[in-house]
This record gives structure tokens, C-alpha cells and sequence, in this order.
């Protein structure tokens, strides 16, 4: 086999580089994968900057959604607004429907004024109960989805799936690609509309 | 895909009788309409990531995943996923996955150590793999092949793996990264309760009304499991409470009523603390009927060592007067004036020289008078004085904090849970702090009860499932089972139908014995999988330097290029969670198996695959021969008893381990609703016809390989307190805890009124801690054995005494703060995949170093600026991040390990619990300086 090398200074860290590789390439390690200084020696690497979106909250563009019914990601800087603590959750101020509107903020959707988990008690027998009745295995409860006058606890965490992003650095390419089955959706979630899509998965 | 209620509840029957309740959102009929226009396909499968084992929903269009959304009907997360459960759906489309085998080679095409890499077929990567794995047998034996295997396996990859290795190569030279992540949890649980796994379930969070995390930053590495917490505390805040314990400040921590943080290793002293204001302080709170019938009390060495190399090994000649300073501790170590009050019931003072001797898990019975003796030193006043983290608290202040907890604890009417993981696993003792924890529960009888109980947490998606149940470590076989128990590998060898003597009874290449043995020369041909095991492995300069600079040939299987990748000599791609067929166990023990959704990338195949084309390679005669280990035990020639099973000479392992005559019996099947329309490209082969380890178009096995893998090991387990369910169950439903009896899972094991099993051994009693290892102790007392009569505990559980030590580096003045490292939210461990992710790479594009203000001033580093970060071992850089999600008290910075180009791993030291070898990444000493 021959084997012809290539430039290996085309290819940074970030590089698509694996694309259309025919068997007559060859690269080093240091052109593989996300660090492109050597493995043994600390002295050239330089960590990438973190640097957030700059732009206060009601001041931002909102971000288009990864994919359909994806948890936004946050479009402003977030300094001062954590952390989220049982007594003040600064995110909600402004995300609450009714006034997100006013403040050209995201309202938080429904799916978040919705609790889909079966309330879970211990029947006099001592046995599991699932929204009052007795249930042999936990998976037996399909679903439920109960409306909430307010966010619900299970959503209270908006760090846990909702995070600024950074304006520095090259983020790695990535060739998923986006499939939005309603117009706008990009924009915003109708996931209360579609949670039990498709939940009947063997007929 | 129209759905009906009807429909939805006739689907269900598969699971059980149980009534299903209806769904209440209205729009679902419409939803499901639209659907079947749009051309999405939807199907259930476990989360890729952490141990909590979300159920999530995947869509799939035109052979490609375009949707993730949280399972309303998983039981564990009920419709909601964390940011990187939703991420799920990128992680395969990553633009350098890797697409062909890739071998480093000279300009003629040879391999080469020092070349670059270049693609090669499937058949030159096995051609090359088979001649390495051979000359490794022949120069050192099976104890020379390795693999360095994975909590993320799926359960059918494990036990494949675990097959190929023991049965095929008959080396136990394979151990998964799970050793780094609970090994110090299963030999507490061992040590206990004679059996691995935990008593509860998730349940427990919404039935308790106390919940303690220890060690534990729940808030981001189980966030589900937090957000039903949040959910429970918020349903009820004044009655509801947490504490959280942890050496640093963290997420966890912004929603608890209480945070303790304690100086590192010193949770030792806490546990005990509340045992002794359990004992001496409030004894009517002891339930004395459940002590009497269910506990004995347990002690064991002291002085035994930290898991590290012994003078007089190989290699000492590649560590360096620094790192020496640190390791002489395993060999002798002087009792400091924090240890002096702790060990006083040993017979130690302070300045006394401890002589460390490997110790095993020996340990012996001793009375409650022992164990009261032994408690006595962890007063409220020392324990203040050895575990206070913060020294901008008052000791006042800790005080009042640490007895509110032991008064929660203590409170009769309270239940509790008290959940841990990494903090108390990655531990130089995590062995004893793990059977601590269970100490506290016992002595108040609020242990394997509804919302009352110690409650291990995993880190990784099947280190349960896989590692533990399947059981991937050096010393283990299925279903709890050991290699040195002759009985256990008879059942082993009759299961896999291979001749009796095959199996090697020496299992104590732990991972970090295998990495120490490539850097001295020893083991020359390993196979990394489902790991990316050089970059997340302590004193990690070692160990690259040894892949590249010693003898031997390392293979990575992985589908993105990571530091193990770069540092080995064959890259093999490999399909990712979804491209495949597989199942996870999550901590909860339930079971959860998904379909394949997709084709792998370009060439990459699974690893099930993998290794049953690789033994294709190898046959009898090459392999079960007589061979003699390092140790002097021979391995018997089991040749001629092969013969006697049908086997021949020629016989491929492939054709006994993976595609035997119970293996064809699992068909394929198109009218089967669970293999309807979905791909199986192990078995069926696929559109892109992949050229095959024999260089032909590859077709598939024509059997359904993973549900025979499935099958046969499950069978292990039933009847064994290990019950699974069968293969096609687990498609109906969103997951079971084992043991799955009759069609039931079991919610709370030792439970009489849960378990059957406990049931069963103790059929008038309320518990049985029926767990078969380790139930005849000699007796004794905290120095040792007097009596070595054995005496049974058949059905007990052990409360041990285990002193408060400290760890076996400290700060001093030239590394004068401590290091701890771990994970962020946003990524999965080493970042492998989540740092392919465009939304979760900008999230958090750099590890950070976190220190306090006032350590970021006084060692002249500037918020957002790059510093250096030194051990004895190495140093890194990093920016300095002072006003972060951690905030750590004076003394001590945190920095992540997901960032190649923050490789803390050099910075970490390898030392180990000496009882579960398991890495503490929790505690070393560094300097940070500007750079």
C-alpha cells in the first residue's frame, strides 16, 4: 500500500478531517480529536477562553432551537442571576408567562405547569401506589400529565437543561441535521401537544 | 402512528395486569396524526449517559436521529431529561467520528509504532490484532492480554467481552473503568450484606422526608434524581429537609437547608460522629430487636496500606523524588496528631510509625462493647476539630451544623435517605466509608425501608447493569460470582458450555494493575473499550508514556478520537448507543434495553461485533493449552476435554463462545413486533455493506446474537437473587428492577414485605440479608482475631468499625492546597462525545480551575486568567475561575476532568482504596501559580 501524507497543518483540532479520507492518508496523533498540542508536554497548550454572550436578558436574539422541542439555550449573560436557590429564582421573574411577554423573554411553556409524575404513596397494606392504586411494577403507570397552577418542582432546576453560551472558541462541527415538522417551531416548544407521541412503541 | 387509549392500554397487557391510568393531555390524538405525515419514527431507549438511567424518546427520520424528548412513561424521569439526556440526539453526529480502522504504519504500509495513522479494511485491523494478542501469549501468557472495559458496555458487550477474555483468552486481565467510579461501593456492599447493589429504589425521594447528599453534587451529575428531589422538597419545604455534604461548595448545596463542608476524607469522622450520638447520646433511639436478629458487629486491619506501589516493585526507576514522597507512605506512615485520638482503640499514639501490610478484606466479629469502644474518640469536639473545611467557620458554628444532622438522623418519626457517589467511592478508604454509611441506618432500623435508607449512586449508564452484574472485573463472573471460587467456576464453565479447569482462578489485574503493568512490560497487547481510560486515569503522564514507549500493541475502540485513541497503535471505529441493540442497569436496578435506530457511521461496527469477529482467530489449540501464570499456578491443558465436548483442535472460540448451537437458536425474524422494521446490523448486515474481518461484504450471523447474549447470561441470575426478566419484556415495558420474580420487580431488597427472596430465608421475620459472601466470621476484637472458630451470620448484615485515617497526601507548604477533580454538568466524563456537541461545548468550552477569592490573591491569580496547577506528579493550566457554580472554601480548588486541553489527570495521583482499588480522584496536594 502506498501511502502518500498530507499536509497536517490543514487540519486543526476542530477539523472535519475523517471526511472522504481514502486509504492513501495518513495523519499524526496531534491531528486527531480536540487538542492539537502534544499529549506529553503542558508548555503550548492553551485551554480555550470562556467568554458568554455579553448581551443583558430582554437585549439578546434568542437562539434557534437544536431541534424540535430542544430546551432553549440561554441568549443573555447570566451573571448575578445564580445561583437558582430555593428563595429566589431569578429565571422565573422574568420567564413567567403573563410577563415573559412584556420583557421579551421566552415564556416558560406549558409542559413546565404540567406534572407527569404519578403521585407516589404506600397503600395501608404497605404496598407502592401510583396516583392511588396498587401497581405490581413501577412501569406499569403509563403516563399522566396534571396541570399545575405553578412551574413544577421538577422544573424549578432551569440550569439543569437550560445554559448560556460562549461567543469564543470553535465549537467542533457537528452534522446532525435539523428536521422542525412545523414551521416556527425553531422558536418556540409545542411540547405539551406531543409528549405522548409515538410512547406506544410495540404494537 | 394514530393512538388510541384503547390501543395504548392493549399494548400494555405484555407487562403486567395492573390497571394503567389514562393520559390527560388533550391533544395527543392530534399529535399522533400529524405524526404519520411527517414520517418520524418513535422509539423508547435509556439515556447514554449517567447512572440515573432516564428512559428517553428518540426519532428517527430517513436513517437518522432528528429528535430527542424526555419518556413520559419512564418511570424514572417521567418526561424530563437534563441538557445532556436532550443532547443525546448529536452525539453520533459528531464530524470526525471515526469511520475506518486506523493503524500507525511506516511508508511501506507496515506497522509501526512511531508512524502515523492510516486507514486500513476490518481484515488488516484483525490480521494485525491477531498476531499481537498471539505474541503476547507467547511471551507472558494470558495475563499479558488485557482489556480495559466500560460501565457503559451495554449488558450483552460486557458479557461478551467478559467471555472472549476469560473463556477465550483465559485471562483475567479485565477490569472497566467502573473501577475508578464504584468499586468501593460494591465491597461495601460486599462486606455488609454479602451482595452487591442497593436495598431501595427512586422511590424513595418522593416517601422520604430527609434526604443527605454525601460526596455527592447531585444538583449536577444525577440531575433527574435532583430535580424529584427539588420536586419533594418544594411539595413540603418547612418539612422536607437536605443537607448537603461535600469539601466544597456546589449546585447541590443552593437548595439544602443545611451544607457541611468538610476537610477531605474526614466523612469517616462524621459517620461515626453520628453513631456515637446515636450510642452514647441517645441509645433508646437504637432498635435493639433489629440489631439482635439482623447485625453483627465487624472489624478489620488498619494498617493497610493506600493502594499504591510497594518498594521493591518494577518501575520505581520512572517516578521521581517527588512523587516517592507520597508513595513511601504505602510501605510505613506516622501517625499525625488528627489520627492520634481515632487509633488510641489500636494501640497507636501520635508520632507512632505504622507499618502498612496489603490486608485483603479480611475482618472478624467483635462485640457491641468493641464497637462502642471504638467510638468513643468521635466527639463532637474532635470531630469539629478533624473535619471543619471551611476555616472561615467557627467551630461553634460546625458544631450546631453536624448535630443537627445526627438529630434528623436520630428522629424516630423521620425517614431518611442518605445518597452518595463519587465523594465517598473515590477514596483512599472508601471500603470503610461506604460500610459507615450503612452503620448509621442500621443502628436506627432505617435501612431497605420506604424512603428510609444508605443509597449508593452510580456514575456511569450500566455500571451496574454491566460492570457489576455481568460482572467485567478482574475477580468477577455473572450473577455476584468470584474466579477464585472453584463452585463459581464450575457453574460458570457449565453455562458456557466450555471444559471444566478452563477458567483462571487469579483475578487481581485491577485497572490500575494492568496500567502498572504496561509500564513495566508486562502486559503487551490491551484492547480499550466503551472507555476513554488513559485520559480519566490518575498519574496519567505514566501510562501515555507507557502505551507509546514500551513494548506493546494498544487497540481503542471508539467512535471519536480521544487521548486513549491518540496514544494507541489501532483505532477501530465503533457504533455508537443507538446504532446498536443493547440494554443498561441503572442504580435503581432496573433493567432497560433498547433497539437499534440507526446504521452506524461509515464503517464502524459495534463491539459485539468486534470481539466475536476477532475469535474468529483463535482456536482451541491456540488457546487452551497448558500455561503457567506469573504466579507459579498452571492453567491445565483442557484440550483433550474439549475434544470430549464435540469441540475440535480447530474450533474457533468464535464458534464456542459467540455462535454456538443455543446462539443460532435466537432467530430473525421480521414478524417478531420487537425486531419489526428495525436494523440489526450484526446480524443482518446492512446497506452499507461494510467489508468484513475476511474481507468480504459483511452479511450478518443470521442469528439474533444479542438476545442470546442476553438470554444466557440472565440465566445466571434467576433463581439466584439476580432475576431478570426475558429479552422481549424489557421491550414492552420501560424497564424492572431486579430480582424480577413471577413478572414482579422488587422494590426494596431484604424487605420480607418486598422481596421475595428475603421472604423466602426469613419467612417470619421483617428482613434477611440473605447475601451469601462472607456469612462465617471468626471472633474477635478491635486488634484482631482471638477466636478462629467461624461462626455464621447467615441472613445478618455487618456494622464495622473503621477509624477516621488520614488520606496519604496532604497540603504542606510546598503544595499547599487541596485538588479535587470530577465532572460538570454539561459533560459526560471525558467529553468524548459531549464536547462534540456545539450547544454543549459552548456551554462549557474549558475546564476551570475553582478557588476561593482570597487563595486566587494570595497565590497572585487573577479571575479569568491562566494559571498553573502543580502536584508532585505533574501540572496543567487553567483559568482560574473564582465566582463559578463551585465555590470552594479556603484551601481547596476543584477542577473538572471532561477538557483534553486540561489533562488534570497528569495532576491526580493513583492511589486507591487498598480493599476495592478503586482511584482516589477526590484529594491531592497542588500549588497554583500564574503562568
Amino acid at each position: 500500500m502506498k501511502i502518500t501524507k498530507i499536509a497536517l497543518g490543514l487540519f486543526t483540532a476542530a477539523t472535519v478531517f475523517m471526511v472522504g479520507c481514502s486509504a492513501t492518508q495518513s495523519v499524526s496523533e496531534e491531528s486527531l480529536g480536540l487538542r492539537s498540542t502534544s499529549l506529553y508536554s503542558e508548555v503550548d497548550v492553551i485551554p480555550v477562553k470562556t467568554e458568554y454572550i455579553k448581551n443583558a436578558a430582554g437585549e439578546s436574539q434568542l437562539i434557534d432551537r437544536a431541534f424540535e422541542n430542544a430546551p432553549p439555550m440561554i441568549p443573555h449573560n447570566v451573571e448575578g442571576m445564580l445561583p437558582i436557590t430555593i428563595n429566589n429564582n431569578a429565571c422565573t421573574g422574568c420567564h413567567t408567562p403573563g410577563v415573559a411577554e412584556s420583557m421579551n423573554a421566552t415564556a416558560i411553556p406549558k409542559s413546565h405547569f404540567t406534572n407527569f409524575r404519578p403521585d407516589t404513596s404506600l397503600a395501608k397494606n404497605g404496598r407502592i401506589t401510583k396516583e392511588g392504586k396498587e401497581v405490581t411494577n413501577t412501569s406499569d403507570f403509563k403516563v399522566i400529565g396534571k396541570p399545575l397552577t405553578k412551574v413544577s418542582g421538577t422544573r424549578f432546576n432551569c440550569s439543569q437543561c437550560h445554559v448560556p453560551q460562549t461567543i469564543t472558541g470553535t465549537a467542533p462541527i457537528n452534522e446532525f441535521q435539523v428536521n422542525f415538522r412545523t414551521q416556527g417551531h425553531n422558536k418556540k416548544s409545542n411540547l405539551i401537544d406531543n409528549i405522548n407521541e409515538g410512547v406506544n412503541t410495540i404494537k | 402512528m394514530a393512538l388510541s387509549r384503547r390501543d395504548f392500554l392493549k399494548s400494555s397487557a405484555a407487562a403486567s395486569a395492573a390497571a394503567a391510568v389514562g393520559m390527560n393531555v388533550p391533544t395527543e390524538l392530534q399529535a399522533a396524526s400529524k405524526n404519520a405525515e411527517s414520517g418520524w419514527r418513535w422509539d423508547k431507549a435509556a439515556c447514554r449517559f449517567c447512572g440515573t438511567g432516564c428512559g428517553i424518546m428518540l426519532a428517527t427520520k430517513g436513517g437518522k436521529i432528528v429528535a430527542v424528548k424526555g419518556d413520559p412513561a419512564a418511570p424514572v424521569n417521567r418526561g424530563l431529561n437534563c441538557i445532556k439526556g436532550y443532547f443525546n440526539a448529536k452525539i453520533m453526529y459528531g464530524a470526525d467520528r471515526l469511520k475506518q480502522p486506523l493503524l500507525r504504519m511506516d511508508a511501506d504500509g507496515k506497522f509501526d509504532k512511531q508512524g502515523k495513522f492510516a486507514p486500513v479494511s476490518w481484515e488488516r485491523a484483525f490480521d494485525e490484532m491477531e498476531v499481537h494478542a498471539k505474541k503476547a501469549l507467547k511471551a507472558n501468557g494470558p495475563e499479558s492480554v488485557g482489556v480495559f472495559g466500560s460501565g457503559q458496555y451495554t449488558v450483552m458487550e460486557g458479557y461478551a467481552a467478559q467471555k472472549m477474555m476469560k473463556a477465550g483468552f483465559r485471562s483475567n486481565a479485565i477490569d472497566p473503568n467502573a473501577r475508578h467510579c464504584m468499586a468501593s461501593a460494591v465491597v461495601g456492599f460486599y462486606q455488609t450484606f454479602g451482595i452487591d447493589e442497593p436495598a431501595g429504589c427512586y422511590d424513595d425521594i418522593e416517601l422520604t422526608d430527609t434526604i443527605l447528599t454525601w460526596g455527592s453534587n447531585m444538583a449536577e451529575m444525577h440531575p433527574i434524581l435532583w430535580s424529584r428531589v427539588t420536586d419533594r422538597k418544594l411539595s413540603d419545604p418547612k418539612n422536607v429537609k437536605i443537607i448537603n455534604l461535600s469539601t466544597y461548595r456546589h449546585r447541590t448545596s443552593d437548595l439544602a437547608d443545611e451544607e457541611i463542608i468538610f476537610k477531605p476524607s474526614s466523612d469517616l469522622a462524621l459517620w461515626n460522629y453520628i453513631a456515637r450520638e446515636i450510642v452514647y447520646n441517645n441509645p433508646e433511639s437504637i432498635d435493639w430487636d433489629f440489631i439482635k436478629e439482623n447485625i453483627v458487629f465487624a472489624a478489620s486491619p488498619v494498617n493497610m496500606g493506600y493502594g499504591m506501589k510497594r518498594a521493591g516493585d518494577k518501575s520505581m526507576d520512572k517516578y521521581t523524588a517527588a512523587e516517592k514522597e507520597t508513595m513511601a507512605k504505602e510501605m510505613v506512615k506516622v501517625i499525625s496528631e488528627d489520627e492520634a485520638p481515632a487509633l488510641k482503640p489500636y494501640g497507636y499514639k501520635a508520632g507512632d510509625k505504622m507499618v502498612n501490610k496489603p490486608a485483603g478484606l479480611k475482618h472478624w466479629e467483635i462485640s457491641f462493647e468493641e464497637y462502642k469502644k471504638f467510638l468513643e474518640p468521635y466527639t463532637a469536639e474532635y470531630v469539629t476539630k478533624v473535619s471543619k473545611g471551611d476555616p472561615d467557620e467557627s467551630d461553634a458554628e460546625f458544631m450546631r451544623k453536624i448535630k443537627f444532622m445526627a438529630d434528623l438522623y436520630i428522629e424516630k418519626s423521620r425517614k431518611v435517605v442518605s445518597f452518595w457517589t463519587m465523594g465517598m467511592n473515590q477514596h483512599t478508604r472508601g471500603t470503610w466509608v461506604n460500610t459507615l454509611a450503612y452503620n448509621v441506618h442500621f443502628l436506627l432500623n432505617k435501612q431497605a425501608k420506604p424512603g428510609s435508607g444508605a443509597f449508593s449512586l452510580t456514575g456511569q449508564p450500566s455500571a451496574c447493569g454491566t460492570a457489576r452484574e455481568v460482572g467485567t472485573f478482574t475477580h468477577r463472573l455473572p450473577a455476584d460470582m468470584m474466579v477464585k471460587n472453584p463452585k463459581h467456576r464450575a457453574i460458570t464453565e457449565k453455562g458456557w458450555n466450555i471444559p471444566a479447569g478452563t477458567l483462571n482462578p487469579i483475578g487481581n489485574q485491577h485497572i490500575m494493575k494492568i496500567f502498572r503493568d504496561i509500564e513495566d512490560g508486562f502486559v503487551k497487547f490491551a484492547w480499550i473499550q466503551v472507555t476513554n481510560i488513559f485520559h480519566s486515569t490518575a498519574s496519567a503522564s505514566h501510562w501515555i508514556k507507557a502505551a507509546r514507549e514500551m513494548d506493546n500493541f494498544i487497540v481503542c475502540s471508539d467512535p471519536y478520537p480521544g487521548i486513549s485513541a491518540k496514544v494507541s497503535d489501532l483505532i477501530l471505529p465503533t457504533a455508537m448507543i443507538y446504532e446498536k441493540w443493547g440494554a443498561y442497569g441503572n442504580a435503581e436496578r432496573r433493567t432497560q434495553h433498547w433497539r437499534q435506530q440507526v446504521l452506524p457511521a461509515g464503517e464502524a461496527m459495534s463491539d459485539t461485533w468486534q470481539m466475536a469477529e476477532f475469535m474468529k482467530r483463535f482456536t482451541v489449540k491456540d488457546l487452551w493449552a497448558e500455561s503457567t501464570l506469573r504466579n507459579g499456578t498452571k492453567l491445565p491443558n483442557v484440550i483433550s476435554d474439549a475434544k470430549k465436548m464435540g469441540y475440535n483442535e480447530n474450533t474457533t472460540m468464535h464458534e464456542i463462545l459467540f455462535a454456538n448451537k443455543r446462539a443460532k437458536s435466537y432467530k430473525l425474524n421480521q414478524d417478531d413486533p420487537i425486531q419489526a422494521g428495525f436494523d440489526n446490523s450484526e446480524c443482518l448486515g446492512d446497506s452499507r455493506n461494510v467489508k468484513g474481518s475476511d474481507g468480504k461484504v459483511w452479511e450478518g450471523y443470521g442469528f439474533f446474537i444479542q438476545k442470546y447474549l442476553f438470554e444466557e447470561y440472565a440465566d445466571f441470575g434467576r433463581g439466584h437473587a439476580h432475576d431478570l426478566a426475558d429479552f422481549d419484556t424489557y421491550h414492552r415495558v420501560r424497564g424492572l428492577k431486579w430480582p424480577v420474580v413471577d413478572g414482579k420487580e422488587t422494590q426494596w431488597r431484604f424487605n420480607t414485605k418486598y422481596d421475595p427472596y428475603a421472604k423466602k430465608a426469613n419467612p417470619d421475620g421483617e428482613f434477611a440479608f440473605y447475601g451469601p459472601l462472607a456469612k462465617a466470621l471468626s471472633q474477635g476484637d478491635l486488634l484482631g482475631v482471638k477466636d478462629k472458630t467461624k461462626k455464621s451470620l447467615k441472613n445478618k448484615a455487618k456494622i464495622f468499625a473503621r477509624p477516621y485515617m488520614d488520606p496519604p497526601e496532604m497540603p504542606d507548604e510546598k503544595y499547599p492546597l487541596w485538588m479535587s477533580t470530577g465532572r460538570v454538568l454539561e459533560h459526560w466524563h471525558t467529553g468524548t462525545m459531549t464536547m462534540r456537541v456545539p450547544e454543549l461545548y459552548r456551554a462549557v468550552p474549558e475546564a476551570l480551575v475553582y478557588i476561593h477569592p482570597d487563595d486566587a490573591k494570595k497565590f497572585d491569580v487573577k479571575q479569568g486568567q491562566l494559571a498553573w496547577i502543580e502536584s508532585r506528579r505533574g501540572k496543567v493550566k487553567a483559568r482560574v475561575e473564582t465566582r463559578g457554580r463551585n465555590r470552594p472554601s479556603r484551601n481547596l480548588v476543584y477542577v473538572p476532568f471532561f477538557d483534553e486541553n486540561v489533562f488534570i489527570n497528569k495532576v491526580c495521583a493513583d492511589y486507591t482504596c487498598p480493599q476495592s482499588k478503586q482511584t482516589d480522584f477526590k484529594k491531592c496536594a497542588v500549588k497554583v501559580y500564574k503562568v
